[in-house]
C-alpha cells in the first residue's frame, strides 16, 4: 500500500462525495473555503491513489436482479487464495472478502432470481475445487445500506 | 415489489454512470445521440425512483477503519422489528439485511479498531432485546468490491465507447 495520507480536507471531500457522488466541485469548494482547482486536484489524487471511486449504484431489486445472499464460505487453507481470485472473476459476485471466524470467505451473490442462485450453488461452486462448506443467507429486506465509510 | 421498468436509455445512462459516476451530462448525451435534457431528466427519475444513486465509495480499510465483520444474527421472532430499528441507529453499522438461512439478520460493521468491536458486541448487542446469538467474522481482506453487478455492461460496447 502507498504511504499516501489523508488530510482533513480530503476526509471533508470524501465524506461530501459520498453523500452526492455529483457535487459539482465548486459547491465543494465554497463549503469548505478552498479554490475549485484544489478541489479538482485533491479528488483526481484521491481516484489515482485507489483510495476513493464515484460510481452510480444500481439497486438490484429495482432491475430485475430479485435475489441477492451473502454466502460464507469454508474452503482448504492451502486454496485460500486462487478460490477468492476464482471468485472475484465471476459477474455475480460483487463481494469478496477474506475473513475469520466460522468462515474463511464471505462472498455477496446478485442473481436474478432463486433458480440462478441455486445453479450459482449448484455448479458454479462445485467447479472450484477446495470449497467445503457454505453457508447461505437470502436477502429478503436490505434495512440499510451505508456506504459513507469515514475514518 | 414491482420492479422498475426500464429501457434501453436507462441501461445505457446506467451502464456509463456505473463506469465512471461523475461523466457529464453533455458527454453522456454526445455519445448516446440524445439531447442533454433527455439524459438530465432520465437520470432525476431514474434517482427520484430509487433505481440508482451516485456515490463516493472508499475501501474502509484503506481510510484508517481497521475493522470491518460480517455479523450474522439469531432473533426472537417477537422482537424482529425492534431489533432491527436498534441495529439500524448504531452508526458502525454500514449493512443491514433481514435473511432466510440459518440467521435472521446479517450485518456488516465497520469501526476505527477492534477494541472497538468487541465494545459493539458486549455493550452495544448486549442492551439489545432480543438478540439470541451472533456470530462474527472479521474481515481480513477486501479482495473484490464492485458496484457495477447491474448487468448492464453489454449495452457500453453497442455505441462504440471508447476506452
Amino acid at each position: 500500500m502507498s504511504g499516501f495520507v489523508l488530510d482533513q480536507f480530503d476526509r471533508e471531500i470524501i465524506s461530501l462525495l459520498q453523500q452526492d457522488g455529483r457535487m459539482p466541485f465548486l459547491t465543494i469548494a465554497n463549503e469548505l473555503g478552498l479554490a475549485e482547482g484544489t478541489v479538482r486536484r485533491r479528488v483526481s489524487k484521491l481516484m489515482d491513489e485507489g483510495l476513493l471511486k464515484i460510481v452510480g449504484i444500481a439497486n438490484p431489486f429495482k432491475v430485475g436482479l430479485q435475489t441477492v445472499a451473502i454466502v460464507g464460505l469454508k474452503v482448504d487453507r492451502g486454496q485460500l487464495q486462487p478460490i477468492a481470485t476464482r471468485l472475484a472473476e465471476l459477474t455475480e459476485v460483487r463481494y469478496v472478502a477474506l475473513s475469520t471466524g466460522n468462515y474463511d470467505l464471505v462472498i455477496e451473490v446478485v442473481v436474478g432470481s432463486n433458480d440462478e442462485l441455486l445453479t450459482f450453488l449448484v455448479d458454479t461452486l462445485r467447479d472450484i475445487p477446495g470449497i467445503n462448506n457454505t453457508g447461505t443467507s437470502v436477502v429478503l429486506k436490505v434495512a440499510k445500506e451505508n456506504l459513507a465509510w469515514e475514518a | 415489489m414491482q420492479p422498475h421498468v426500464l429501457d434501453d436509455l436507462d441501461k445505457k445512462i446506467l451502464a456509463h454512470l456505473q463506469q465512471e459516476g461523475r461523466m457529464t451530462f453533455v458527454t453522456l448525451a454526445a455519445y448516446l445521440g440524445v439531447s442533454e435534457g433527455t439524459i438530465r431528466k432520465r437520470v432525476k427519475r431514474l434517482e427520484e425512483s430509487g433505481v440508482m444513486k451516485t456515490v463516493g465509495v472508499t475501501d474502509p480499510l484503506k481510510m484508517g477503519l481497521d475493522t470491518v465483520a460480517f455479523i450474522w444474527f439469531k432473533v426472537d421472532r417477537h422482537y424482529m422489528d425492534a431489533v432491527i430499528a436498534a441495529l439500524e441507529n448504531l452508526e458502525a453499522v454500514r449493512y443491514l439485511s433481514v435473511t432466510t438461512g440459518g440467521y435472521d439478520l446479517v450485518a456488516m460493521v465497520v469501526l476505527p479498531n477492534r477494541n472497538e468491536l468487541v465494545t459493539l458486541l458486549n455493550d452495544q448487542f448486549a442492551r439489545i432485546e432480543g438478540i439470541i446469538s451472533t456470530e462474527t467474522s472479521i474481515v481480513l481482506q477486501i479482495h473484490k468490491q464492485i458496484y457495477d453487478w447491474a448487468p448492464f455492461g453489454h449495452y457500453l460496447e453497442k455505441d462504440g465507447v471508447q476506452g
